[in-house]
């Protein structure tokens, strides 16, 4: 069905993947028609194909995310899961602090400089 | 990873709720290590059980710290992949500077986990109920 809705079909590299452009353009309303002399002409816009983890912001602000999306979600138990599924952070001035490197040398003796503990 | 180059003069500081829970505990062990410590330096007697209840906090507290640095680690690791994941001028971590995350300085960010693919899926279906789309 998808291929008789297609006018054309893509072959690229690698492993000439073949793209359609019903599948992966007009499907996601990804093109544009415009008058021309004698006709029209219609811009596709070919693009990957949407996977799950597509949906998912990679790296949100707290305050675009509880204004945004968590006062959407019904239910406690949504929201608790998409927040499980991200960790919170922020970037500070070092103000001193020392840099650890924990990839690259022990453990020791930093940690009191990094989070200040006494 | 370069981290001057990448954070400057910055640092990613979590703040996960129960990573903050977890730095409190350390803060407490620690205090607690402390006072045993001076208490050992002037006790006479039962300094046997002082030493054992010592070396039983300072392994907690060394097991916790190793913890949370772990997590502070995978963090700054995550942060900096994903950014070159999906900038297509970027190609590689060695091609990211600070100019690259200094909009995140001071603004408490989310930043996705690597998600096994149901807990992926069902966050897709989240964010397709409100209308977010990868567009």
């Amino acid at each position: 069905m998808e291929r008789i809705s297609s006018q054309f079909t893509i072959a690229h590299d690698p492993g000439n993947t073949k793209k359609n452009n019903y599948h992966y353009s007009i499907a996601y309303g990804q093109y544009e028609v415009r008058r021309i002399t004698g006709g029209v002409r219609i811009d596709y816009q070919i693009v990957e194909e949407w996977r799950p983890e597509h949906y998912v912001p990679h790296l949100i602000s707290q305050e675009r995310m509880n204004t945004l999306i968590l006062p959407h979600l019904e239910n406690e138990k949504d929201r608790t899961s998409v927040l499980g599924a991200y960790d919170l952070f922020t970037l500070e001035p070092l103000n001193g602090r020392e840099r650890p490197n924990c990839r690259l040398g022990p453990r020791q003796g930093f940690w009191r400089l990094y989070c200040g503990c006494a | 990873m370069d981290q001057d180059r990448v954070f400057g003069d910055y640092i990613v500081v979590v703040l996960n709720p129960d990573y903050l829970e977890q730095q409190q505990e350390l803060n407490e062990l620690e205090f607690q290590i402390q006072t045993l410590q001076e208490q050992l330096t002037s006790a006479d007697a039962g300094s046997e059980e002082l030493s054992k209840r010592l070396s039983e906090l300072q392994t907690a507290a060394e097991t916790l710290r190793r913890r949370l640095v772990k997590t502070w680690e995978d963090i700054s690791f995550r942060l900096a992949y994903k950014i070159v994941e999906n900038r297509l001028d970027l190609d590689q971590i060695n091609d990211l500077t600070f100019a690259d995350v200094q909009h995140l300085a001071g603004v408490p960010t989310y930043l996705v986990k690597n998600l096994p693919p149901l807990q992926s899926a069902q966050c897709a279906g989240s964010g397709g109920e409100i209308g977010l789309h990868p567009g």
